[in-house]
């Protein structure tokens, strides 16, 4: 009979540990407590009026970190927002994108807010200098590093993290978005908070 | 002596001229490419990126070297890579595609990226893509620009309408 109990006990601490493990072996078990404690931050946006977290409780915010010159994930990301925004139905309303740039050289409010408005969401982006930009970065655990492309045309590009950060209602971080994922799972969780 | 030569030199340009054609017809006809398209972009933005199915019907695995655009100042290949989370591009010489293989240019993987563009790309737009393969053959496709967010259809209520 103890070896029953203990075997549930050790059945229901495992199982949800080992679905934290995706297909590729990427772990998605991150204690999103550690993101952001302070649940603020302040950059610059797209009018260039100041933007504080802290201002935005009561909404459910899509962040990540980006550059409009991206050519191929950046794009990728954000139709497929769009996607989720129409599978999100009336709560889309209270569902807010922000794209932080780590490319403040080439990304000006203007160029950030024209290529926002191209994919049609809810979304705002966000600038600042390179120190104010990384230590959101850094907040949020998140990396980057610029490439400069000898080879290539390109001049200079961004080796990034793709995690788009799911930061519910009070601020708190509570869910790591990837790449890979479908629109219709995205909304299905967002649909949660 | 001079019309031998002459006459040589039209010989070999023309028979040149028939291999060529020759191989491209070859190439053509065993090379599919399919679900062609290119990401459209904001006027504003000078890169977008071509995507692609290349399915390789011949029993030897051929090579694409480049691919150029008239749109494009420069073209090339680059594939991106998932490094534990960590997205990396990076430019690639040629791509191979087995025989009687396939390989798929998607987002986050392989895909032609088009540089210094000459004009915006805007959604329904036809980009003419030449591609290059290492034995001198050539294909034209013609990629759609599109929105991937198109794809799927639209439950927006105000589309009901």
């Amino acid at each position: 009979m103890k070896s029953i109990i203990l075997s549930i006990i050790f059945l229901a601490v495992c199982i949800p540990w080992a679905r934290c493990e995706n297909q590729d072996g990427r772990s998605t078990a991150m204690d999103y407590g550690a993101l952001n404690p302070q649940r603020d931050f302040t950059l610059y946006d797209q009018d260039g009026k100041i933007f504080h977290l802290k201002d935005h409780r009561g909404q459910v915010i899509l962040l990540f970190f980006g550059y409009t010159s991206c050519p191929d994930e950046c794009p990728t990301t954000l139709s497929k927002l769009a996607r989720v925004y129409a599978l999100l139905g009336p709560m889309r309303q209270k569902v807010l994108t922000v794209f932080i740039t780590i490319d403040p050289q080439r990304d000006t409010p203007q160029k950030l807010k024209e290529y926002l408005q191209y994919f049609n969401i809810n979304a705002i982006g966000l600038t600042g200098t390179k120190q104010e930009i990384d230590a959101v970065v850094d907040s949020y655990k998140a990396m980057y590093e610029k490439v400069v492309t000898h080879s290539s045309a390109l001049g200079y590009e961004f080796d990034h993290t793709d995690n788009l950060y799911l930061i519910d209602e009070q601020g708190k971080t509570s869910y790591l978005f990837h790449l890979e994922d479908n629109a219709k799972d995205m909304a299905q969780v967002i649909k949660g908070f | 002596m001079k019309f031998k030569s002459l006459l040589c030199a039209i010989i070999a340009i023309t028979a040149s001229f028939f291999m060529t054609y020759g191989h491209a017809d070859d190439l053509s006809k065993n090379i599919l490419i399919s679900n062609a398209w290119v990401q459209a972009m904001p006027p504003s933005q000078t890169t977008t990126a071509a995507y692609m199915s290349i399915t390789n019907n011949l029993s030897k695995e051929v090579v694409l070297v480049s691919a150029s655009s008239d749109i494009a100042g420069v073209t090339e290949i680059h594939q991106m890579s998932n490094m534990n989370g960590m997205m990396k591009m990076t430019m690639i010489p040629n791509l191979h595609i087995p025989a009687q293989g396939k390989a798929e240019l998607s987002p986050g993987g392989f895909h032609i990226m088009l540089i210094n563009l000459k004009k915006p790309v805007n959604k329904g737009d036809i980009v003419p893509i030449t591609l290059h393969f290492q034995d001198g053959s050539v294909i034209v496709v013609d990629a759609q620009a599109k929105s991937e967010q198109e794809e799927e259809p639209s439950s927006m209520p105000g589309m009901k309408m």
